[in-house]
């Protein structure tokens, strides 16, 4: 009897955490995506755009990327991203990114433009991203994935 | 100190000490069987139960024995096992589907909000100076540029002065076959030892370039007219503005 009394016991108390865990585990990760809400949309743009996905927001403001391109010129050995567009946004409130990290976006007339180098050493568009997300303050953001151009 | 009376112990404190012996038993069990040096003997009795010792029988065959071990042994590992696996496979699985979901509605939001663009007008080099010329911005030494070139891939191209009272600037204007074309001409200059310090602007097909002498509001002025020109009557987010004479 008192065996039969423990077991039922022990299975009780497992169930329990078990529930209770998965429940933490939820809320847990809820938390983190809404916390990190910009990061968490950044890494899903990104994923995106390597699918080709190619995408602005239009709601308050608007992030629109109209060439997004990874060129590699063999005479002066230099790879880079050159990403232009238009926005109606504040260019200090954009930030650009690939999946090899994130830098700040410069003005490029009334409209932005991302331009970090990949390798300022070689002329090599292996080492290019494949996707590119501009970004801003509000979470209005554009998607793009990076033509890789070779000269 | 008078000692309290000793209270009788509860049934779960006489399963508690039922289970313990249980297991001493099936520790000192495990432990003759692992020597092997002698055959099973009756356990024997330990004392820290007061209830009479359950009786274990142990099968005395060889292959019996082996067979009771490693019953008992994976019955424990699966027995915990499972528990922890189950309790991971669901996290993962709760995860999966948080992040799968989240995706989802990141995905059907994007599906809803792509906005479907005009494309922007393609024009020449020409085209331009003579819409700058038309709003009345003050155009001196005019150079038309050689191209395409060894430097700049361009189909026309033009080199000018700006004066706007005692504003000072120089452009250079390039226009492209396609849109995507002034990109490559705009990244060489960045690292061009000469151009790098000049002002990049481009728009639809055209590059501009301005020196860096060139002051800001003067820099302004001019991106103010192209994208006026260019970009704005075709996108609701910018706005227009009606030519005027500047």
């Amino acid at each position: 009897m008192s065996k039969v009394y423990i077991r039922r016991r022990q299975r009780g108390q497992s169930a329990a955490e078990y529930v209770l865990l998965l429940g933490l585990v939820a809320i847990v990760v809820i938390v983190i995506l809404f916390g990190v809400g910009l990061g968490a949309q950044r890494i899903y743009g990104l994923i995106g755009g390597v699918f080709g996905i190619h995408y602005g927001t239009q709601g308050k403001h608007i992030v629109e990327i109209t060439s997004a391109q990874c060129i590699s010129v063999a005479s002066i050995r230099q790879t880079g991203l050159w990403v232009v567009g238009n926005t109606d946004e504040d260019i200090a409130d954009l930030t650009g990114s690939t999946e090899l990290g994130l830098s700040e976006v410069s003005a490029n007339g009334s409209g932005f433009l991302y331009h970090p180098m990949i390798d300022s050493t070689s002329a090599d568009t292996t080492k290019c991203p494949e996707s590119v997300v501009i970004q801003a303050k509000d979470g209005s953001i554009s998607i793009a994935p990076l033509v890789k151009v070779s000269q | 100190m008078p000692s309290e009376p000793r209270r009788p112990p509860t049934p779960l404190q006489k399963s508690i000490k039922k289970y313990q012996t249980a297991q001493l038993k099936r520790v000192e069990e495990e432990g003759k069987r692992a020597t092997q040096s002698v055959p099973v003997a009756p356990p024997a009795p330990i004392k820290l139960a007061p209830q009479p010792q359950p009786t274990i029988k142990v099968q005395t065959g060889k292959l019996g024995k082996r067979t009771t071990q490693a019953v008992e042994v994976v019955a424990e590992w699966v027995g915990w096992s499972r528990r922890q696996w189950a309790i991971i496979a669901s996290a993962a699985l709760l995860i999966g589907l948080i992040c799968l979901g989240v995706g989802a509605v990141a995905v059907g939001q994007a599906a809803q909000v792509t906005p479907t663009y005009a494309p922007l007008p393609m024009v020449n080099a020409g085209d331009m100076l003579k819409r700058l010329q038309t709003l009345g911005v003050n155009i001196v030494n005019v150079q038309v540029v050689a191209v395409p070139s060894k430097q700049w891939s361009a189909k026309h191209a033009a080199q000018f002065d700006v004066k706007q009272g005692d504003q000072l600037g120089t452009f250079l204007v390039m226009s492209y076959d396609s849109a995507t074309q002034p990109s490559i001409d705009a990244f060489k200059a960045s690292v061009d030892a000469k151009y790098k310090v000049w002002h990049v602007m481009q728009t639809s097909n055209v590059l501009i370039l301005s020196s860096p002498n060139t002051s800001a509001a003067l820099d302004q002025i001019m991106h103010s007219h192209v994208t006026q020109y260019l970009v704005a009557p075709y996108r609701d987010f910018l706005s227009t503005a009606t030519p005027t004479k500047s």
